[in-house]
């Protein structure tokens, strides 16, 4: 296998305050290979999105946020970086396409200027050349009347437009990462299939890996080749994407599973997972998942001893969890089951 | 007059070659940005005033067959007739030709000093905001101190260093209202900051000064600008004190503020010679607070 293009190592974060410490990331280890699309999935507050931000520098650095680990990038360290040197990796080597269009665009510059000022930011271009860049990349991202939609400002763009201008300025340097923090929260359904689209044609043409931030796990199916599931900070399941779908080995994930509506199946009735996500100032000791687990029912090693990531079999590279007891999992029916055990 | 939109039209970085092809768009903010002022009758009417002010100081020799500066004695302390329509001052002079005139000092002053104060003190404001931690400490400590004195008596301190005269006035009058401006512009900067759009261009890799020049300041300058207007009739205020101190505008330059300091000496005797200049800075400290006002409610309703 080749090397993987941007590699965490132990990344930690964790968010102080008078009162308490928040440990929003908690030890994270995870790859991306050239060309990979990576979907990572989780609740609010699992951490998914503080991974990305700290791996890339952007929170901020302060006494009261500590990062810790390794986060390399074709080797290179990002954490040990001088801001100067951060700064020219953001954007020309990788880019985070942000949560929410309707904010992100300045709204007293035109989208056209804002375009030119995240290309200018790492290439010598004349103002022409700008433009016709802009223009080009408006085209790429599927926005009609390019040249026009150009010279706008962003008032004049609806809130898909305004998507695709952002993902137009996040692969506007050619980033071989493209991190993109749920791009489709804020928009309308129809619009969402449609943002997707661009973003893989985006992905297709710069040849970058994408990150795929998202609590939606139809469009990690539909767009990740490769999954990481975490809860409370930690990843509890990666694989590929088929082996996950398939014989996901997490009582996590599979309760992720069952709380997916199935339309109008009545064979699967729809499951939440019973409780709450923990609070990271106190997460749960042993396994962060226990006091909601199915599987757990009880037994001390679960509420004892933190389960660490491991292969699930030797015939499925790749496939890890963090479960002492995922040998016991056979598939969503069977969560369902346990589930109602449980409620009853 | 049309603030901020103006403002971002005419940044170089806007200016693309293309015209500006906003045709569907709801409505052009300058458009709504102009209604909304025009139907405020008070500013309108500051306008107005402000408007006639500046005409009668631009023409006032085709307005006035009077020389401002000549002294006549056998004619002095006249009252208000067809020749002189609002009298003669103590030296024979014309007292609406000294008005006029006097415009062109006054009313360049007030808006040259505020001039000053905002392009000193926005950049230092907009950096303090924007930085934060020990910059920010070190700035708004410097801006305190020059706070704690009130705008007039900074300004006199000024003048007693840099003398008397037009050019240090209005240095002066600028100095003493720029505490503010770093204020302001250090306010905006700190919500600025917290936006997505500028987290947005950190991470797409600008650096601090380029998100200052590009997103921080257009985005600043809408309260800039009506501080800036309702800050005029302030730098007005000082520079006719100054004047009336006789630290300002030097006899016999006809400045409204000196005009009233060389009447002081007649009050009993010719109130009508100072009530005239008097009325003249009331006026124009009002049209520019009136518009200021409304250029407030134009710009943005939630300032209100």
């Amino acid at each position: 296998m080749t090397d993987p293009l941007l590699s965490i190592r132990n990344l930690k974060v964790e968010f102080r305050s008078r009162m308490s410490t928040v440990q929003a990331v908690g030890g994270v280890d995870l790859d991306i290979y050239p060309g990979e699309t990576v979907g990572i999935v989780g609740e609010s507050g699992s951490g998914k999105s503080v991974t990305m931000l700290a791996a890339m520098g952007l929170l901020p650095r302060t006494a009261r946020v500590a990062v810790s680990g390794q986060v390399l990038l074709r080797g290179q360290d990002l954490l040990q970086m001088r801001p100067r040197q951060l700064r020219q990796i953001r954007g020309r080597d990788m880019a985070l396409i942000p949560q929410d269009p309707m904010t992100c665009l300045d709204p007293v510059l035109r989208v056209g200027v804002q375009l030119r000022e995240a290309l200018r930011v790492h290439q010598r271009l004349t103002r022409k050349q700008a433009r016709a860049r802009g223009i080009e990349l408006l085209r790429t991202v599927g926005i009609p009347e390019p040249e026009k939609r150009h010279d706008q400002f962003p008032h004049a763009y609806s809130g898909g437009m305004r998507q695709r201008a952002m993902i137009a300025m996040g692969i506007a340097n050619d980033p071989a990462l493209l991190i993109a923090d749920e791009p489709t929260t804020a928009l309308d359904v129809t619009v969402q299939a449609q943002i997707m689209d661009v973003l893989r044609q985006a992905q297709q043409q710069t040849q970058a890996c994408l990150a795929l931030i998202t609590h939606d796990l139809g469009l990690i199916a539909e767009m990740a080749d490769r999954v990481v599931v975490m809860y409370a900070g930690c990843i509890v399941e990666s694989g590929d994407v088929h082996t996950i779908f398939k014989r996901p080995r997490h009582p996590y994930t599979v309760g992720l599973m069952a709380s997916l509506p199935q339309g109008g199946d009545e064979r699967h009735p729809l499951v939440p997972i019973p409780g709450n996500p923990p609070d990271l100032g106190a997460i749960p000791g042993g396994c962060p998942f226990h006091p909601r687990c199915a599987l757990a029912q009880g037994r001390e090693r679960c509420s004892n001893e933190l389960p660490l990531l491991r292969d699930v079999s030797a015939a499925d590279a790749g496939h890890r969890s963090a479960c002492h007891y995922f040998e016991e999992i056979h598939g969503s029916g069977q969560w369902s089951r346990l589930a109602q055990e449980q409620a009853s | 007059m049309t603030g901020m939109t103006s403002a971002t039209q005419q940044d170089p970085a806007a200016g693309a070659p293309a015209p500006m092809a906003d045709d569907d768009a709801p409505a052009a903010p300058q458009d709504r940005f102009l209604r909304r002022f025009v139907s405020n009758r008070a500013a309108t009417a500051g306008a107005i005033v402000l408007a006639i002010l500046i005409v009668m100081a631009l023409a006032a020799p085709w307005l006035s067959s009077w020389d401002p500066t000549l002294q006549d004695l056998s004619q002095a302390f006249q009252k208000p007739s067809a020749a002189h329509w609002l009298g003669t001052d103590n030296l024979g002079r014309d007292v609406l030709a000294r008005i006029m005139y006097g415009g062109r000092y006054t009313l360049l002053i007030g808006v040259i000093a505020v001039a000053i104060a905002a392009a000193i003190g926005v950049p230092i404001g907009l950096i303090s905001g924007y930085y934060g931690a020990s910059v920010d400490m070190v700035i708004q400590r410097g801006a305190d101190i020059l706070l704690s004195f009130n705008a007039f008596l900074l300004a006199l301190i000024l003048v007693a260093v840099l003398g008397v005269g037009m050019q240090s006035v209005t240095i002066a009058a600028g100095i003493g209202v720029m505490p503010q401006f770093i204020r302001i512009a250090r306010a905006e900067a700190l919500s600025i900051r917290e936006t997505d759009y500028v987290a947005a261009a950190v991470n797409f890799g600008s650096g601090s000064g380029r998100i200052i020049l590009r997103h921080v300041l257009p985005n600043a300058l809408t309260p800039v600008i009506v501080y800036a207007t309702l800050n005029i009739g302030t730098t007005i205020l000082v520079a006719a004190g100054l004047g009336f101190l006789g630290l300002g505008v030097q006899p016999p330059t006809p400045e409204w503020g000196s005009m009233l300091g060389e009447a002081r000496s007649y009050i009993f005797h010719a109130p009508m010679q100072m009530t005239f200049p008097g009325l003249a800075i009331f006026l124009a400290v009002l049209s520019f607070n009136l518009m200021g006002d409304g250029l407030r409610d134009a710009l943005d309703p939630e300032l209100r």
